[in-house]
Order: C-alpha cells, then sequence, then structure tokens
C-alpha cells in the first residue's frame, strides 16, 4: 500500500532517458538520502571527514567511487555535468565516469568549465575561476591527511577531536632540516576554517591556494575509505607551512606550447627518445578557450590529433 | 500506533519521488552552504497541518526508518502518521535520541542542549533542526558570518524566543560540536549551520 | 611534433570489443555454457559467492564466464550486481546443527557420534595429473560414480563442540538474547574495536589467499597460542528461514550449501573466567574448507583483546587485518596506479629536479669527507 501510494504518480514526463533496470543516477533512494545526510553534515563543519555507509560501485575503488556517489546524490536533469581526470576532460577515466552518468542519468554533459554545474575531477583543479553555485566533487583515495604519518584509525581520530596536530607539523619540519623544504608536491595538507587539517586530496599543490575562499562548493568522496568531507563557499583554506618557510607553489620557466599560458598547471610531453619536451596546460578546456581566443605557443602550428591506441588500429602519427 | 493512520485523509507526498527529493535536496544544500540565504522548497506540496510545505518537503527527502525523528507535536497528531507513512522514520519520546527534530511551537521550545551536539570524535551525530517560523526574511535581523559566507549576511526569523538565541551562541563556543538548523516558513527555508556566527 | 591524444570514448569502446572477443577466444572451441560452470567449476562459484556475499549459483557461474575465469574479478561483478538488490528482510540463523550432511569430519577425537564422513574431498588424494580427464567421457565412465553407501547419513548429526560444552570444557557462545542489529558492513562503514559479528562478516567476504596466508602466519609463529585443533569441519545443506512481519512465524524460504569450520583453543584461564576451550569459527557459502579454515583461526586470532591475551603479531592486529582483508578493495586501490598520474607525477618531477639543483650545488661548494671517501673507493675498485 506504501509503495503504491508513492508510487503511482511516479511517472513524470520530463524525466530523462536512462538506462533500464536501474533508477536515475544508478544509486537507489535510500542510499541517496544517506549520502545527502552526510554531505549536509559535512558542509557543517567543514574540513572533518564525516564517515557514511559507502555502496559497492560498478566501477572499482580507487577509480573514484567516492565522488561517483557524491554526484550521484547531487546530480538532477537540470545539471551539466563536466568530468576531469588530470585536468582533461578526455582521459580514459574521465571519459569513462561521465559515460556512467550519460548513461544512467541521461544529464547534460560538457567540456567548458563555466557551463558546468557539477564538476567531477580527479587531481586537479580548472584554471578558470570556479563561480558561485557551481560544485566541484573530488575524487579522494585517501582522505585522511595524517594517515602516513600515523596510519592507526583510533590515533588520527584523537588528534582531529583535540586539534592536536603537533606530528604533522613534526613532519614537515622534518623535510625542512632534512632537504631545505617540505618534501610534499601533491596532496599538501591544509587547515580549513582554522580547525580541521585536511587532505585536498591529490592535486598538486599548485591548485591549493586556489581553495581558499573559493566561491564554488567543494565536496570530496573517498569511497574505499568511506568518508565525505566539504569545504564551504567562501571559506578559509591554509596550505601548512613555517613562516620562515612559506608556502610556495611549483613555477615554469616555459608557457604552454599551445596556447601560450604562463600561469597554467603544464604537463610535459616527452617527444623522441633523444629527451626533446614539450610543455602543454594540464587543464585541457583553458587551453582550448585561450586557443579559440587567439592566443598562441610557440608550437600551436606543429599540433595533431590522433586516436588512443587500443591495440586494433595503427595510431596515427606525424 | 501505525493503525491510527487513516489514508483516506491523507495527502500524497511528492507526485515524483527521484526528482522532487533531488531538486529540494538541491534547495537543502544551497541553504546549508550559504547560511542565511532563503530558497525555496516543497512548493508544489499539500501539507498536513500545522508543517508548513517546506518543513514537509524536507522530512520527505532526508528522513527513512534510519533517522529516529522528535517532536513537539501529539503522538497522535494527524502530522506524525504522515511523517510515518511517507518517511517510515520511527518517532523517538527524547530529543537526545533524535537525528531530525521538528519544531512547530518555539515558545515551548526544549533548550538546545536537550538535543544531540555530537561528540569530539564524532561531531556529525548531531541532531539536524527544522523550526518552523512565522517568518523569514532576508531584508534585515541577525547577522551571520562564517564559512559559506562571503562577507555577512541578515536573516530574520520571525517568533523565536531569546532563550533559544542564547543557548545558540552557548552552542557557537562549543564548535565543532551542536545542532545544525533549518527555519522553514511557508515553502521557503534558510539554514542556521553551527559554524556561523550570529549577531544582533 | 606533438599528438594531442583525443578520442578516449571511442577507444574504450574498442577495447571492450577486443576483450569480448578474447573471452571468446577461438571460434572453433564450443562456447562455455553456464551449466558447466556451475558443474564442473563448483567450487569457484562457491569461492565467487563467499566472497561476493550473494548466494546465486547462476549469477556466479556467469560471472566466471564473463571474468574469463577471473575470480576476483568475477567477486567484484557480483558485489556490485549485490548493492542494487531491494532488501526484503532478514533471514533467521541458519542451524548447522540440522544440516543436510555431505561430509563431516572431526580432528579432535578418534570417533564422534554420528561418525566421520569423509563426502567429496580432495584430501589424501595423490595430486597426479588425470590425464584420462584430457579427453571427455561424457559420464560413460565408471571411475566418476561413486557407490551408495548402505547405511543413510544421520539426519541430525550433534555438533563436537556441543559434546564439550555438555562437560562444560568449552565457552557457552548460546545466543545472546539482546537481539541488537546484527552488523552490516555493506551498509555502515566498519568502526573500530569492531564487535565479533562484524569481523565474521568481514572475514568470511574477505580474500580466501589473504586469510589463508595470515592463518598459515598464526600457525608458524606468528601467533601467540600456538596450535589450534580441528573441531570439526562440517559441509551439507541448510534451509532458510524468514520470519515474515504480517506472520509473526519462520517459514522456509529456501536451501543453501554451507560449510562450517570451528576450531579448538586452549584458553588457560585469567583471575575472573575459568579455563576452558574457546572457539574460532569460520563460516562460506557452498564447499570452501580452506577458507572457513582460515577463517576459524584468524577469528579466534582477533578475539586476543576479548580474552585478555596478548595482541602482539600481524594475524591479531584487527585493524590492519579487517583493513586489508577485501580483495575488491585491494585490487581497485593497488590497480588505481593505471590510471593517469601525470600531473602528480609533475609535481614530483619538479620537486625533484629542484632538490637535485641543489645537491649538485651544495657538492661544489663542500663535499663532506665520507662522500670523498666513497669516490675515492669506488675508483680504486675500477
Amino acid at each position: 500500500m506504501k509503495k503504491q501510494l508513492k508510487r503511482q504518480s511516479n511517472t513524470g514526463k520530463d524525466r530523462p532517458r536512462i538506462m533500464a533496470g536501474y533508477n536515475f543516477a544508478y544509486l537507489d533512494e535510500q542510499t541517496k538520502r544517506m549520502i545527502r545526510r552526510t554531505i549536509l553534515k559535512a558542509v557543517a563543519i567543514p574540513g572533518y571527514q564525516v564517515p557514511f555507509g559507502s555502496r559497492e560501485m560498478p566501477l572499482p575503488y580507487g577509480w573514484g567511487t567516492g565522488g561517483i556517489q557524491v554526484t550521484a546524490s547531487l546530480i538532477g536533469p537540470e545539471d551539466t555535468l563536466k568530468v576531469i581526470d588530470q585536468g582533461a576532460d578526455d582521459t580514459t577515466n574521465a571519459v569513462s565516469i561521465r559515460r556512467f552518468f550519460s548513461r544512467t542519468a541521461g544529464v547534460h554533459t560538457t567540456t567548458r568549465t563555466r557551463e558546468a554545474t557539477i564538476i567531477q575531477t580527479r587531481h586537479r583543479i580548472p584554471e578558470t575561476h570556479l563561480r558561485n553555485g557551481q560544485i566541484i566533487v573530488y575524487q579522494v583515495p585517501i582522505p585522511e591527511p595524517l594517515r602516513f604519518i600515523e596510519p592507526r584509525a583510533k590515533e588520527v581520530l584523537r588528534m582531529h577531536a583535540l586539534k592536536e596536530y603537533g606530528i604533522m607539523f613534526v613532519k614537515l619540519y622534518e623535510d625542512i632540516s632534512r632537504y631545505g623544504r617540505i618534501a610534499k608536491a601533491f596532496d599538501y595538507p591544509v587547515l580549513v576554517n582554522d580547525r580541521y587539517v585536511m587532505s585536498p586530496s591529490p592535486i598538486p599543490k599548485f591548485d591549493n591556494p586556489k581553495m581558499d575562499c573559493m566561491p564554488a562548493l567543494q565536496i570530496f568522496g573517498a569511497g574505499r575509505e568511506k568518508r565525505i568531507y566539504s569545504v564551504p563557499p567562501y571559506t578559509k583554506v591554509k596550505s601548512l607551512d613555517f613562516e620562515d618557510y612559506p608556502f610556495e607553489v611549483e613555477r615554469w620557466s616555459r608557457c604552454c606550447a599551445l596556447c601560450g599560458s604562463d600561469n597554467s598547471y603544464l604537463d610535459e610531453i616527452i617527444m623522441d627518445d633523444r629527451g626533446s619536451k614539450l610543455f602543454v596546460c594540464s587543464d585541457t578546456d583553458h587551453c582550448n578557450e585561450r586557443v579559440a581566443g587567439g592566443y598562441k605557443g610557440n608550437q600551436a602550428e606543429s599540433i595533431e590529433e590522433a586516436q588512443i591506441s587500443t591495440g586494433t588500429g595503427a595510431r596515427k602519427c606525424a | 500506533m501505525v493503525a491510527t493512520i487513516d489514508l483516506n485523509q491523507m495527502t500524497p507526498g511528492f507526485s515524483d519521488p527521484v526528482f522532487n527529493s533531488q531538486e529540494t535536496f538541491r534547495a537543502i544544500l544551497g541553504a546549508m552552504a550559504h547560511p542565511g540565504r532563503i530558497v525555496t522548497a516543497g512548493s508544489a506540496l499539500d501539507s498536513p497541518h500545522p508543517l508548513n510545505r517546506a518543513s514537509a518537503a524536507v522530512c520527505l527527502t532526508l528522513l527513512d526508518f534510519e533517522t529516529p525523528l522528535w517532536t513537539d507535536l501529539d503522538s497522535d497528531h494527524m502530522a506524525i502518521g504522515w511523517l510515518r507513512f511517507h518517511c517510515g522514520c520511527p518517532v523517538v519520546q527524547n530529543p537526545s535520541e533524535a537525528t531530525f527534530a521538528m519544531i512547530t511551537n518555539n515558545d515551548a521550545m526544549p533548550s538546545l542542549n536537550k538535543f544531540k551536539t555530537g561528540n569530539d570524535e564524532c561531531p556529525e551525530s548531531s541532531t539536524t533542526l527544522i523550526i518552523q517560523t512565522s517568518g523569514l526574511s532576508s531584508m534585515d535581523g541577525k547577522r551571520l558570518s562564517g564559512p559559506g559566507i562571503e562577507t555577512f549576511s541578515t536573516l530574520k526569523m520571525e517568533g523565536l524566543t531569546e532563550r533559544f538565541w542564547q543557548d545558540r551562541q552557548i552552542q557557537f563556543t562549543m564548535f565543532p560540536l551542536g545542532v545544525d538548523i533549518l527555519f522553514t516558513c511557508e515553502n521557503t527555508l534558510a539554514a542556521l549551520p553551527r559554524t556561523v556566527k550570529v549577531e544582533g | 611534433m606533438y599528438v594531442a591524444v583525443k578520442g578516449g570514448e571511442q577507444a574504450i569502446a574498442n577495447a571492450h570489443k577486443l576483450l569480448s572477443e578474447k573471452r571468446r577466444g577461438d571460434q572453433a572451441v564450443p562456447e562455455l555454457e553456464i551449466s558447466q560452470i556451475k558443474e564442473q567449476l563448483g567450487l569457484s562459484v562457491d569461492r565467487v559467492m563467499t566472497e561476493g556475499s550473494l548466494y546465486d549459483r547462476e549469477l556466479a557461474a556467469i560471472a566466471i564466464k564473463q571474468a574469463q575465469g577471473d575470480l576476483v574479478e568475477a567477486i567484484f561483478l557480483l558485489r556490485a550486481y549485490r548493492t542494487t538488490l531491494p532488501r526484503f528482510g532478514f533471514s533467521e540463523p541458519i542451524e548447522t546443527s540440522r544440516m543436510e550432511i555431505q561430509r563431516r569430519i572431526s580432528s579432535s577425537f578418534k570417533d564422534i557420534p554420528g561418525g566421520q564422513v569423509l563426502g567429496p574431498t580432495y584430501d589424501y588424494t595423490h595430486r597426479l595429473i588425470d590425464f584420462a580427464l584430457e579427453i571427455p567421457d561424457n559420464g560413460n565412465s565408471e571411475t566418476c560414480r561413486a557407490e551408495v553407501a548402505a547405511e543413510a547419513i544421520q539426519n541430525a548429526m550433534p555438533r563436537v563442540a556441543d559434546l564439550l560444552l555438555a562437560e562444560g570444557l568449552i565457552e557457552d557462545e548460546a545466543t545472546d538474547n539482546d537481539r541488537r542489529p546484527v552488523a552490516d558492513l555493506t551498509r555502515d562503514p566498519l568502526e573500530l574495536p569492531a564487535e565479533r559479528d562484524a569481523r565474521l562478516q568481514n572475514l568470511a567476504r574477505g580474500d580466501e589467499g589473504f586469510i589463508l596466508s595470515l592463518a598459515y602466519s598464526i600457525l608458524r609463529g606468528f601467533g601467540a597460542s600456538g596450535h589450534p585443533f580441528l573441531g570439526e569441519i562440517r559441509f551439507g545443506e541448510v534451509t532458510v528461514e524468514l520470519v515474515p512481519e504480517e506472520l509473526g512465524f519462520p517459514i522456509e524460504v529456501g536451501e543453501v550449501s554451507v560449510t562450517e569450520c570451528i576450531m579448538f583453543n586452549r584458553f588457560m584461564g585469567s583471575a575472573t573466567t575459568s579455563p576452558k576451550f574457546v572457539r574460532g569459527y569460520g563460516l562460506a557459502f557452498g564447499h570452501c574448507e580452506r577458507k572457513a579454515m582460515a577463517m576459524a583461526i584468524i577469528d579466534y586470532a582477533l578475539r586476543s583483546r576479548e580474552l585478555g591475551e596478548r595482541s602482539e603479531y600481524p594475524a591479531q592486529d584487527e585493524e590492519f587485518v579487517l583493513f586489508h582483508s577485501d580483495n575488491i578493495q585491494a585490487s581497485g586501490f593497488v590497480e588505481h596506479l593505471k590510471l593517469p598520474h601525470y600531473v602528480d607525477f609533475q609535481a614530483d618531477l619538479v620537486l625533484m629536479r629542484n632538490r637535485q639543483g641543489e645537491f649538485r650545488d651544495g657538492k661544489k661548494e663542500g663535499r663532506d669527507e665520507r662522500e670523498l671517501e666513497d669516490e675515492k673507493a669506488a675508483k680504486e675498485a675500477e
């Protein structure tokens, strides 16, 4: 009876077309409710990792199951989804996750950062400034910033509870005394809202400053580790450092070979076996947008597109 | 108690549970991520008296058999029957056992510290309060600041007692412990998570 | 010239087509039928059902076929399907003392009421490849038919542990009546310290290889209490009962075959508790003896805290064992290293180049004596 009454009008006219036999966005409604409640608590306690009943997904753990569960609980027919991996929309895992949502939720997808309402990402924050109203969902492998200093869950729980982050600063200081710098290039720990030390996920530390007072809502999903956490818009996010060793980001002496950008994160491409290299933007949308706007790098003419080889056909090469 | 539910008088829940709850959740999330921002929810609902449409929509979206609810309504009230029927949530007598609380009469509301405020290791295990107000506007009122707010925002919630604001002030100093609050009025709602500093 | 890689979607689709082709293999060879897998690769089916946490021989067999016999991949398929299934209710605990026995042995006693029933077993087979199996004989051969015993196996066989219980020599594990909800790791995250129900569920779902090796480490010396005794291992069919809300009494909903293992371990007593034998418990779907035994050994090892014993070895470390036992989590995370990581590697490259630069500069300014000595020694060696 209960089900019938609820279900009788469950056939809206504008429902998107989705894969038969599965609920909208794959997850069942009870699971979505549980994840939604978790997300709200995560927003209410910035930087704190909220445990949740992460489900087994049809994609492997470590391949974005946390981000996928968060996105699946957020997404609706009005949304436009962008999925990136390493900053690029066309990396294999980004393609695979985007396809998962087109199949299970039938939503619009885009590669344009500006057009997206939800951006699911692995390892990068787009170069284009995110605006208020957008949501960025990070895929997180190890949500616990203290894990590699203290692997015991019970111990680190106490440290977070007491805001006792001494071991983290000791570790960072050891780096400085041994190597002259903090030896963390990505997944560089941050302090959120002056309370919780948080893992920003394995983004390069180059991206850390973008998190500070970001107008967009940031949500982090760790499926295998069963944690969700968040940074609300306009929230203070500080990369850990010392007065005499302030936090600094990577710099390149070169510009993007395609669009000439001198302030974006660059990928290094090895061109041949003699060590020739090329530097191009990791954020493909940002780069394309600049190229479309007339910006040019020093090798813009010598670029050609190719298909990823699957072994069935020959790779197109110049 | 479940047997007293009169199906003939029962108003329906969401017309499309999947999409209506998704839409409502995004409204709640928008409110929670931007404390003080007023959003709309449940506009098309026929909510059972005395629940307003926004409160009813929040319940349909977030409550189920895993979320014990405390409310100030009498246990045989029709609105409780409606909540039990559509959400399947257990109704508890003690506010300290509740994951959600529905407050319809602000004058008689229990002190905030009677609800779950979480503990140091699990600050998330705290009650989310849904407080019905007689008016909600952002024209003037309290000055809010904190995460989710660029500089400050203003929110006026009608009909809350001075004692409530004193309680809230005490809880604010307990961060990360504390309750999170959704204020509702007709088909609108605004959020006051524990992080937010309230002045004025 | 730089070649920008595009067209990932098509590449993935092509890769999956190639996989289907590979799975099918030589088209001249008849395609495997699901019934063949179910009947002739039954132990694979049993393992996939156990670690996949879903009792469905048909689905497990399809998963094995789909995964080209990669059992971890098949377990993953079954798990992912399982999450989408609605829950109708919770069954009553199965009663293994009423099992329809196919095999049952105890190594703690020479003879036991109901007898030692060898049943189908690889024990005492000589591991010589049977070349007769190379050519199918379509069941004509007499060698694959066993004779029927003159006497039927008893219907109810008392569990060996219950016999010791009557004498007060073993801990009483009578079901507690508090009826608190049984842990379910597929719905809630694992919390530490974990109760025994959560631990047993974790071990049952855990990777056979991992659990087995940990059990081996206990027996080999990385475990405090030494040698456990196999109280009993039994394999057979049990009925599953459910109490529907509206009826209020149990009804039979089906039958499953399970392997149950109980290990006896010495507990020498403490200031407050009398000395006695305590149990390690293992249970698996189908016929999975190795798994059930290993599970029973680890179950006991993880009881060290509750028994007030020292916990100093890896297999007794609850957090270490429970957080690393799941092969779906483990393989997902290990294999995620195949995903592109070039952004992070770039960050490390920048860091490493800076660090190397500093290292070289430092050397020019003044190398320490040990470095100079090392260099001298290296030259002399040449």
